[in-house]
């Protein structure tokens, strides 16, 4: 069922003026006011690992295929996810920038590396726009964009706790995980190629 | 003749074609990524590799008017010429704080000096900001020769460059476009909410701030004049933008706004234009009916080796089946049109029905009128045939009864319905709106209601993006505004209404509707979005 009211979410103005303040530590430096940092917030990475049930949803990928989530994701291989919508402006274009950077950078192993790209805005994002923004980033198999309704996406942002009523709060954070039953790696903030291959190396299996 | 031609070779040496030439390139590089030669701007991020491509356009984040966004955590900040080129402000009443061993500190851009020339180099190519704080990793390092950078600048300064139409020294003047076609209640019921909602939002007279002073443009004769009257108006008094509005033709008004570049902010209407930029629809119309029929046909196997669409070409209904059409376009279908002109009676019925075949489907861009006519007997649809009928033009539950249609019919319809369902619909109205409409003096009416929704929408929306816009008076900002002030839409007719960067459809998908045995419509299956 489509949910029913957008929810309140302060304009603009108003969320730029409580965010406008980067938060950073004084450093006691003699008064020298000059000397603190400047805190860039997508740029800060937070590493965590957590637990949690994936959501047996049905979804579809940029092909038009029906893809039931869970299943998908436990094929055996280690995976890299994220949340993403294509007509988002700052934010999306560079995470999905730095998937394919880790695509590329992988080279043979490739193959052996799940990467997923859910919409969060999944009534914009049809499969044939998905595959569009597929294309323009030379996203290759197997790095799926998964689309559904609103319900299971929310579903599924819900699971990752990433989910905002408004796609626009939408913050960068990327997931990894080894294998199925395993922890996820949850990476706040803008993880460059360089910080996800550094988690996601050592989950590949050696080679036979 | 010489002379003319002497003329036009001194303009093209004047100084202000040199300009103009660079502030074109300026604007290609800022609003798609490409240079002179048509080869993409590079950049790169600190530690990472070549970029190149649409995402690199200022645009991308910046915005097409320059006044930057924020998603999340990140503030993209304001380039137009007026802010870059002079010393960061903090907003009004805007005072940093501090605590013990925390200090709150604004953003770089909100404390540098102004950029100069050298300064917005070193900015664009090094990602050193003018304050001597490095700019967040986001904003690309680029790659631009001595002319791109001018160019650029030459684009910058121009952007959120006045005067703005419609901004007046007291007021800032609004129309909404009123087309002959109109039907009259609905009409009505439009013009009542908007003034109300308008007069209610607008900041009071006194206040210090302008005005909000809405106008009627009332269009008269056929369609083909009134692109020629909405200049007129335009150029009588010049409106910052258009305010709903209703019509059953809609083209002459889009081609309109998209021309003058105007914000359209959701008119009712069942026919939107194509490509809109400048206006923002607040469905795609009775296109979607027929994107969303061609969906299900294709998810739902069989998929039927025939559609028969009945349709009068004169009417709303072509551009459901045109849409039909293009979606099935690729697939084994056969799709047969049967048009018609005026209204239906059983004979033209029998005419117009082509003996069908189990499995075909048939599909009615029809009026309530029409489809009471349908002939009492089935023998012209077995009844393995599918029958579906347009929602919106059928206006089943809203002008007419679903039991008027004939029974036989009734069993095997399905409507497809581009709204929320009606009791949830109606409760949610009841709730968002109610209220405000007994206070206002009005009423919600059952025929009308879904107008009123829409119409309270356009306004919440609108008022919402205005107040957020204050005095900085872009045409494009509020554009982008109202891109993400789509909360304002409690009591639209939609089951979800939502925007986002560049998108121009609030309402996204259809349900099928099956008609009960006391007429009543209900949902039969998922939302589908094609
Ligand atoms: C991927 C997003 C992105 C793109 C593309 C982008 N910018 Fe930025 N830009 C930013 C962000 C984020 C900042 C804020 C940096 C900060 O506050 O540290 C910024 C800051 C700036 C600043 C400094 C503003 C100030 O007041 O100090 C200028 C000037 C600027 N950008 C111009 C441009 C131009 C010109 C282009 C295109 C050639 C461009 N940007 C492309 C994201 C972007």
């Amino acid at each position: 069922m489509p949910s029913r009211l957008p929810a309140f979410r302060p304009p603009p103005a108003l969320l730029a003026s409580l965010l406008l303040m980067g938060l950073a530590p004084a450093m006691a430096r003699g008064g020298d006011e000059h000397a603190h940092h400047h805190h860039h917030a997508a740029s800060a990475v937070s590493r965590s690992e957590i637990t949690l049930a994936l959501p047996q949803v049905k979804l579809r990928s940029q092909d038009g295929a029906a893809v039931m989530f869970a299943d998908t994701l436990d094929d055996g291989r280690p995976v890299l996810l994220n949340f993403i919508y294509t007509s988002c402006t700052a934010i999306c274009p560079p995470m999905t920038r730095i998937f394919a950077e880790v695509q590329e950078s992988l080279g043979a192993d490739r193959p052996r590396v799940r990467l997923v790209s859910v919409s969060i805005d999944p009534e914009q994002d049809t499969p044939q726009r998905l595959k569009d923004y597929a294309r323009q980033f030379g996203a290759a198999e197997p790095w799926l964009f998964l689309t559904g309704s609103a319900a299971a996406s929310t579903t599924v942002q819900k699971a990752f706790n990433s989910y905002r009523p408004d796609k626009m709060g939408h913050t960068p954070v990327s997931f990894l995980r080894r294998g199925p039953g395993q922890p996820w790696v949850r990476l706040d903030g803008l993880a460059q190629a360089g910080d996800l291959l550094r988690e996601l190396r050592p989950m590949l299996p050696p080679r036979p | 003749m010489h002379r003319l031609l002497a003329l036009s070779l001194l303009l093209l040496a004047l100084p202000g074609h040199a300009d103009e030439a660079l502030r074109a390139e300026g604007q290609r590089l800022y609003l798609d990524g490409l240079r002179a030669d048509g080869s993409p701007l590079e950049g790169r991020r600190p530690g990472g590799e070549v970029l190149r491509g649409r995402d690199l356009a200022c645009a991308q984040c910046h915005r097409r008017s320059g006044m930057g966004t924020i998603e999340g955590v990140v503030v993209v900040p304001p380039v137009t010429g007026a802010v870059l080129f002079a010393p960061g402000r903090a907003p009004a009443g805007h005072a940093p704080r501090r605590a013990a061993g925390v200090a709150l500190l604004d953003h770089g851009f909100r404390t540098r000096p102004a950029y100069d020339a050298p300064r917005l180099a070193r900015a664009l190519r090094e990602g050193m900001g003018a304050g001597d704080v490095p700019l967040d990793p986001l904003m690309p390092r680029y790659t631009l020769n001595e002319r791109e950078l001018a160019a650029l600048q030459a684009w910058l300064e121009e952007l959120g460059k006045g005067p703005v139409p419609g901004v007046g020294s007291t007021a800032l003047h609004l129309a909404t476009v009123i087309t002959p076609d109109a039907d009259p209640r609905q009409r009505d019921a439009m013009r009542e909410v908007l003034q109300h909602c308008i007069a209610g939002r607008s900041p009071p007279p006194g206040s210090g701030r302008r005005t909000w002073v809405l106008e009627e443009w009332t269009l008269s004769g056929p369609p083909q004049g009134w692109r020629a009257q909405l200049e007129a108006r335009m150029h009588r008094q010049p409106a910052f933008a258009l305010v709903s509005g209703i019509g059953r033709e809609w083209a002459p008004v889009h081609e309109f706004c998209e021309a003058e570049g105007v914000p359209c902010l959701f008119p009712n209407t069942d026919l939107p234009g194509p490509a809109p930029r400048a206006s923002v629809y607040l469905w795609p119309g009775l296109a979607l009916e027929g994107a969303v029929l061609a969906r299900h046909l294709l998810e739902q196997a069989p998929v039927p080796k025939r559609i028969i669409q009945v349709f009068d070409p004169a009417d709303a209904g072509r551009a459901g089946a045109s849409a039909l059409r293009t979606a099935l376009i690729d697939q084994p279908v056969t799709v047969l049109d049967q048009t018609f002109h005026g209204p239906l009676d059983e004979t033209a019925w029998r005419k117009l029905l082509p003996a069908m075949e189990a499995g075909d489907v048939l599909m009615l861009w029809l009026g309530a009128a029409d489809l009471a006519r349908l002939p009492g007997r089935l023998e012209a649809a077995p009844p393995t045939a599918r029958v579906f009928v347009s929602g919106t033009l059928a206006g089943l539950e809203r002008v007419a009864d679903a039991r008027s249609i004939p029974p036989p019919w009734r069993s095997v319809l399905h409507v497809i319905y581009p709204f929320d369902a009606p009791e949830a619909r109606l409760s949610r109205m009841v709730f968002n709106l109610g209220s405000w409409m007994s206070a206002q003096g009005l009423s919600l009416a059952r025929d009308t209601e879904r107008t009123q929704g829409n119409t309270h929408t356009a306004c919440e929306i609108t008022a919402l993006a205005l107040y957020t816009l204050g005095e900085r008076y872009s045409r494009d900002y509020l554009l982008e505004l109202v891109e993400d002030s789509y909360a304002g839409a409690t009591a639209s007719a939609f089951p979800r209404f939502t925007l986002g960067p560049g998108q121009r459809f609030g309402s996204k998908g259809a349900y099928l509707m099956r008609v009960e045995t006391d007429g009543r419509l209900s949902v039969d299956g998922e939302w589908i979005v094609p």
